[in-house]
This record gives structure tokens, sequence and C-alpha cells, in this order.
């Protein structure tokens, strides 16, 4: 439906935007990912005409859009500040994209219940939205860029602003009224946690540049480069020294041992998920010794550390554990990544 | 036991201290205006509305009334229509030399309404360089401008005082908005224009309002400028109270035409005040280095060209006309005997002193000025700054010798302090003391924002870490404080140095003011005093053009508070 070709965005000499290929599929909510400074924003106002791209092509069903102006292309575009018109009340700031339609009044008014309702934000409807909470504000900025029916809708850090306990509530709501409001939504966050519970996929940005676009539990498990494993909290990427061809595979051969992989790479993921104890010897199993233990209320959070120094990280839910100099490290093949 | 007795006295002290600047307030300012109010209402110690119905009834009154108001009326909407351009260019682009330009375009501001109405006769005078141009381009016999005594020049003389004002209050409200509202409106299928009227306008217009009532304000008290370039064609309320109560003696008359005057004012300083309280509700306000960029396409840059072009003419034709006539009246070119002769006696003089005394004068004047101001103004600001019922009842209080013209001020002086135990009229201070009055207002506004910027935390982990209340105020309030002190110090010395309303009715006759010296020279026909004006107003212009260089060093952010 949406379809970005080769954008690029250049500021002051400073490339933000390398090259930028996406496609997005009708009803699809997809995540831009990434850590500030890597472009996802500047992405989400060139897909919006609020900036222009030094070349590239934005296609809309076919349609190339890439010069259509913003208050032309039917987009809603929802901001981290929530940017509502703070001379106007809730019901006036939702109706306001309507009004621009020149929609008849009653419908206006009907539509505006709507996407209040959805929202559930109906009881607010003649409240300043100066006297709003933030939850409140960010639900009527979403019902706001919902109510004119956009062909796209966009989500700039749309809970950014927000405390964390509000902010995991929200997220899942946010995902449940896009589905609900049946939109094509492109999501910009630089949470993982959030980007996990709203997107249907996600696309990591680094550098002007997209790393790897999954759905959430693919990239999780297997991410695709060192700043995707990085960039998800998945610290054990392991330099490989050489790599060896055997039959099809190849082995990696680091300081923690041989590993079997099935292509040719620079470094390995030994993903936390895969890994597990073990007391008996088992073939492959690392030495280590446990150096931290951290309380995470389901789980353990244990450090461990091989001889050579490296520092693995693994969860554990076993609570009888104490800080000993003789345990194996056991990961499972599939937990084995190519970076 | 004794410990917290000695706390209570000190607090009790403290509270005291506090409550000077309003003592002060009392006795030279509500008394004086009380007595007016008497003089209007009972002269004779009964209710009696004669004056009033005399200033509604006979035509010569409405019509001051009339004029007074539509001029100011006309220079409000000619100043708001020239600054909003210039407002939009300042707040959205960013161009080389704009802070530096934003600076000088200030500067009509704090100089001294005789200097301003010199300037405007250099410039479109008879005598002035534009007319010898006009003459020597178009072969003409005669100088083709006649503006002097006209109400165009009055007009052109209040937009250069109000355009700076008008266009750092809208520019910086405007530079504050919230680029992302206004995104998000084009989001929603709003046009450039739609988005202008139905969100911009709309945000902009507590602004544009408080604006409004300002420079309607200082229009509508305009007392040197009309005095000067109006003659006796045109006169406003301030120049018929001047008139009414020093060359015909009719008390009651000035009385009431003040206490008009004083209503006028004191509801439109109302209608900024509240204005200028929503203005400050910080909503989605932003740094406004985000907002404002290079312009880019054509019609941006000319759009652009064009706003600084007026602004420059008209902020620096007079200005540069002024120094220039002050080098070059008369036939023989470049010279400085104007400046010269500044320290020669006139014998023909009755009031034998050399004009350069009245700079001493001046500056003696203004020195003691500054320190009063300081003094009074900081406690005041102190006073305001607690978060009682009572200061903010008391906010306004402290504004309203703003409010309250400088002739009514002086009036009010002539009228009271005239007989024991405030037998001042003849005294050295009056002077000093009237100037406080207009000068505290200005230090109060420079020192309060930054001391209730000071959050409460501060001084409480000062406390914590073991700092005595003296402590505190000595090692972390004052040094806090310190640059709007001296802001409002600098204010007040420029002022004083500028005042001439309130002058005019106090200062002793052998010990003028550099204004009322101007103001002399002004009166009197010959080049010789026309020059001399002239390089006085020059030397006027300096002073405050250096304080004002001062005041724009120490602190950008504060004059974007009036």
């Amino acid at each position: 439906m949406l379809h970005l070709e080769h954008i690029l965005k250049t500021y002051d000499h400073t490339p933000v935007l390398k090259g930028v290929s996406l496609e997005i599929a009708p009803g699809e909510i997809v995540c831009l990912l990434g850590p500030s400074g890597c472009g996802k924003t500047t992405l989400l106002r060139i897909i919006a005409g609020l900036e222009t791209a030094d070349s590239g092509t934005v296609m809309l069903n076919g349609e190339d859009i890439t010069h259509v102006p913003v208050h032309q292309r039917d987009f809603g575009l929802m901001f981290q500040d929530f940017a509502l018109f703070p001379h106007m009340n809730v019901e006036k700031n939702v109706a306001f994209g309507l009004e621009m339609q020149h929609k008849s009044r009653q419908d206006t008014r009907k539509r505006v219940d709507e996407v209040l309702g959805l929202v559930g934000l109906a009881p607010f409807k003649n409240r300043p939205v100066t006297e709003l909470s933030g939850g409140e504000q960010q639900r009527v900025a979403l019902a706001r860029s919902l109510a004119p029916n956009p062909r796209v809708l966009m989500l700039d850090e749309p809970l950014g602003s927000l405390d964390a306990a509000l902010r995991e509530r929200l997220s899942v709501d946010l995902r449940d009224i896009l589905k609900a409001a049946n939109v094509t939504a492109i999501y910009v966050t630089h949470d993982q946690q959030e980007a996990f519970a709203i997107a249907d996929r996600i696309a990591v940005m680094n550098a002007g540049q997209i790393e790897q676009i999954a759905p959430p539990e693919q990239l999780y498990l297997c991410p695709g480069t060192v700043f995707v494993a990085r960039f998800l909290g998945l610290e054990n990427v392991i330099p490989v020294d050489t790599v060896t061809q055997t039959d099809s595979r190849y082995v990696a051969h680091t300081v923690l041992g041989n590993f079997l992989i099935d292509r040719p790479a620079r470094h390995i993921l030994l993903h936390p998920v895969y890994a597990s104890l073990v007391s008996e010897e088992i073939e492959g199993a690392i030495p280590v010794k446990l150096v931290k233990k951290v309380f995470q209320g389901s789980q353990y959070e244990l450090t461990l550390q091989h001889e050579s120094g490296i520092l693995l990280v693994v969860l554990q839910k076993t609570r009888n554990l104490s800080l000993r100099s003789d345990m194996r490290l056991h990961i499972d093949p599939k937990g084995i990544i190519p970076l | 036991m004794d410990r917290s007795r000695t706390a209570l006295i000190w607090r009790y002290a403290g509270r005291g201290l506090l409550l000077t600047p309003l003592l002060f307030l009392l006795v030279f300012f509500f008394y004086p205006l009380g007595s007016i109010l008497q003089f209007s209402l009972a002269p004779d110690g009964k209710l009696d509305f004669a004056a009033f119905q005399q200033i509604f009834s006979r035509p010569y009154y409405r019509e001051t009334l009339w004029f007074t108001t539509w001029q100011a009326a006309l220079s409000t909407l000619l100043t708001l229509g020239l600054a909003f351009p210039a407002a939009h260019v300042f707040a959205k682009y960013q161009f080389p030399g704009k802070s530096l330009l934003l600076a000088l375009a200030t500067i009509p501001f704090v100089l001294p309404t005789v200097v301003v109405a010199t300037a405007f006769i250099a410039l479109l005078g008879e005598d002035s360089a534009l007319n010898g141009l006009l003459m020597k381009v178009f072969k003409l016999e005669e100088p083709p401008l006649h503006l002097e005594r006209s109400l165009k020049i009055i007009l052109l003389a209040h937009i250069f005082y109000n355009y700076a004002v008008a266009l750092r209050i809208i520019s910086s409200f405007w530079s504050n908005q919230s680029q992302r509202i206004q995104e998000a409106a084009q989001m929603l299928g709003a046009s450039r224009w739609m988005v202008f009227y139905r969100i911009t306008l709309p945000l902009l217009l507590p602004a544009v309002t408080a604006a409004a009532a300002l420079v309607f304000m200082f229009c509508f008290t305009s007392f040197g400028v009309v005095r000067i370039l109006g003659g006796l064609k045109y006169a406003t309320l301030e120049v018929e109270i001047h008139y009414q109560s020093l060359s015909l003696f009719d008390l009651p008359t000035a009385g009431a035409l003040s206490v008009i005057q004083l209503m006028t004012t004191l509801v439109m300083m109302i209608v900024y005040t509240n204005l200028q309280r929503q203005m400050t509700q910080p909503l989605n306000l932003q740094s406004s280095r985000q907002v404002a960029r290079k312009p880019r396409r054509w019609a941006e840059k000319g759009w652009l060209a064009l706003n600084l072009i007026v602004m420059s003419l008209l902020i620096f034709a007079p200005i540069l006309a002024l120094i220039e006539r002050s080098f070059t009246l008369g036939d023989g070119g470049f010279t400085t005997r104007y400046y010269e002769q500044l320290q020669e006696n006139p014998h023909r003089s009755i009031r034998a002193v050399a004009p350069v005394a009245a700079i001493q004068n001046s500056l003696e004047y203004a020195f003691f000025v500054t320190i009063f101001s300081v003094l009074l103004g900081t406690l005041a600001a102190y006073l305001l700054s607690q978060k009682t019922r009572f200061s903010r009842w008391l906010d306004p209080v402290f504004m309203l010798p703003l409010a309250a013209s400088a002739v009514t001020l002086g009036f009010g002086f002539i009228i009271t302090l005239d007989e024991p135990p405030l037998n001042l009229r003849s005294s050295y201070w009056i002077v000093p003391i009237a100037h406080t009055l207009v000068a505290m207002p200005l230090v109060v506004r420079s020192v309060l924002p930054s001391l209730r910027a000071i959050k409460p935390s501060i001084g409480e982990a000062a406390a914590v870490l073991g700092a005595s209340r003296w402590q505190r105020w000595r090692r972390i309030e004052l040094p806090l404080i310190t640059r709007s002190i001296a802001v409002g110090a600098t204010f007040a010395f420029t002022v004083s140095m500028g005042e001439f309303g309130a002058s005019s009715f106090v200062a002793r006759p052998n010990q003028p003011t550099i204004p009322i010296v101007i103001f002399r020279f002004l009166g009197q026909p010959g080049l010789a005093n026309y020059g001399q004006a002239l390089a006085m107003s020059v030397i006027l212009m300096a002073v405050c053009a250096a304080g004002f260089v001062l005041i724009e060093r120490l602190n950008r952010a504060v004059i974007g508070e009036f």
C-alpha cells in the first residue's frame, strides 16, 4: 500500500537518511525502532510531507505522492507532545480535521462522538484540553488524528512523554484501538517493549538505514545484525576469530570454543533464551563462574564470567543458585546466531 | 526559647523592611493622587462635579479628549500594522544580524521623548537634510516637507517609539509557539492560510491584544512628543493637564482631566496584565531556536527583505538624521560648534547656567534615582514574590505609577508636597523622588521574574546543608538575582536621564535636567538654539543607548517582559 523507495535526506552536509526503502501492507502496524538520532522521526516527517526528501519516492497505492503538500495527503500524525490546539476544547480539537474536509455538521458530530467513544473519552467532550492529564491528552490526540479516517496514521513516540506504568498500559490499549479502527499505521519509538506490544512488524533503524525488518518475535529470537542484537538488550555477542567450512556448515572459532553456524559471520550471538546452566559434563558446554545475580521478580538475571574474562548474561528461573565458580553453560544450537 | 525570640524579632524586622516600598508609594503616589481626586471632585470640600461637567460639555475639552483617543487608536493600529509582519519575520526566520537588529530596534523605547521629537524635527522639519536633498534633486525653491506641527509627524514618532515594543511582545510569543501545533493542523488537512486563520492567529491574539493595550496606553499618555511636535495645534490630555495647571492654574479642571486619563490607562493596564498572565501559561511552548529557520524560497527572502527595509528606515532614519543635523546645521558644512556652545554661559538667558550644567544635574539625579529604585524595587519584588493573597493583590498596585502618567505624578507633587511636613516644593530631592516613582516599577518588573524563578528547593537544599537565612540570601538568592537587579538599575538610570513629564513640573528652574534644557532650546528661535538642542539630544541619546546596550548584554529576556 505505502511504498518508500530509496529515501535520501541530508541536513547541513550530514546524511540523516541513507537510502531507505520500505513497503507497508494495508492495515499493518509497522514500528520504526531505533536510538535517538537514527533518522526515524525524519523518515516519518518525510512520509507525512512535513519534510521533503533530497531524493527517493513515496508511493501510495501505486500513486507517486512525493510532492503532494501535507494538507492534501489525508494522512494522520500524532505528535510526541500531542500538539493539541490549546484554544479549543476536546470536541473542537477532534472535529478540526473533519471541518477541513468540509463535512456536514451532523456527520462531524457523529464521527467525533464515535472516535471519542473509541478512545474512551466521550464524557470529556466539552473539557478544555489544557485541563486534561497526560494520558487523557494522549487519547484526544489519537482521536483527533483518527477522526478524518486517514489513509495512513503515523505516531511519533506517542507515549514518550508519559510515565512508565501508564506507557505500558496504554501501549496495549493503543494496539487494540488501532486494530479496531483498521488503520494502516507507522509507529515511531525508541522503546523496544512498546514496539513489541504494538507492531505487526518492526523496522530497526540505525544511522539512517533500516538494519532489519521483521515481526517482533522473529526479530527478538533471531536478530540479524550486531546492532540489532545489542539494541534489543542481547549482550552475549562474541567476536569470531576464524571460520572454517565443513560440508554444508561452518564452524566459528571463538575464545569460548567452537560453534556450528549455517553461514560465515564475524560475530555470533549466544541467545539467553536458549541458554541453560547444567551441572554434568555436556559436550560444548562453556565453563563459567557466576559473578552476579539480580532478582527480577519472575526470574534472575545471571552474569557469568568465562576464564577469558568475557561476561555472559542469561536469565534463569531457578531459585537456589549461589555464587559459585564451577558452572557450565549450555547453549541450544537454535540459540547460536551468526551476525 | 531565647533563640526563637530572636528569630521572631528578625522576622518582624524583615517584614517591616519589606513594607517600606509600600510606604513610599503611599506618601509619594497615593497621597498626591488622592489630592488630585479631591481637587477634581470636591475643590471646596463638597462633592462637586462641575469640573467634569465642564469637560464633557465644552467642545474644546471634548475635542481634546476625542483627539487624544483617536490619535492613540490610530497610532496603535499603524504600529501593529507594521510590527505584526516584522514579528512574523523575526519569529520564523533565521538570518545574519538578527539579534543585533532586534536589539537596535529596541533603542527607541529607551530614548527620551524630547530626543525622539527632536530627531523627527531633524528628519522631517524644514531644515532637514531630507528637505535639502529634495530641493536639490527637484530644483525647488522652497523646502517641500512641512511636517512640523502636523499630525503625521506625531503619528510617525509614536510608531517609532512603540514599534519595537509591539515587535518584541508579538515575536517572542510567536517564536515560542510550537511548530507542532501548526503541523498537526496541516496534517489534518488545513492549508497554510487555514492554519494561520484558525490556529496561529487565535493563539497569537493575547499577545497582539496585550501589545495593543500597551501601545495605546503609551500613545494616550503621550506628552513630550505631542508637546514638542504638536505645537499649539494638537494637544493630548497630558498636554492639556500641563497647560491647565501651570499656565491657567485651573486645578479642578486639571484634576478632572487627570482622573479621566488615569481611568483610561488603568483599564489598559488591567487588560495588559491579565493578558500577560495568560501568555505565560506554558502550553506546548518550545525553544524559539527550533522554530526559526533560514528563508528558503524567493518569496520568503523578499518578504524578509521588505520587512527589514521598512524596519531600518523607521528606526535608523530619525536617529541618523539627528546625529547628522547636530554636526551640519547651518551653511558651514561639518561643525562641532553646537557642542562647544553647550559649555558657554548664554548671557542673554536669565537662567544663567551653561547648558552643560544640566548634564551634571541629570547625572546626579540619575545616580540617586538608581540607588533609591534598586533598594525599593528589590524590596518590593521580595514582597510581591511571597505567595500570599496580599501580595497577589499588591502586584498591580506596584504597576500603578507606570499607568499614571508622569504629568499626573508631577501635577500631584506640586499640589501636595508644598506644605510641612512634606514641603519638598523647592527641595533638591523632589526630582529624584518623582523619577524613582517612575523607575521603581521597572526594577520590580526586572527582579520579580528571576525571584519567582528560584525554586524553593534550592533554598531548602542550602538550609539542609547548614546555611542560615542570611547565608542563604547572600550565597544563593543574591547571586541568582544580581543580573536582574543590574538590569533594573540600568533601566532606572536611563529612565531618570530621559524623564520629561514629571520633571517639567517639579524641576527647579535653576537646576534643569537635560530634557528640560532641550525643550527650552527648541522653544527659542534661531539656528544656534536649535543646534544646541540637537547636540544635547545626541548626548542624551548616547547615554541612553549606552544604558540600553548594557541592559541587552546583562539580560536579553527581561525586556521581553514589557
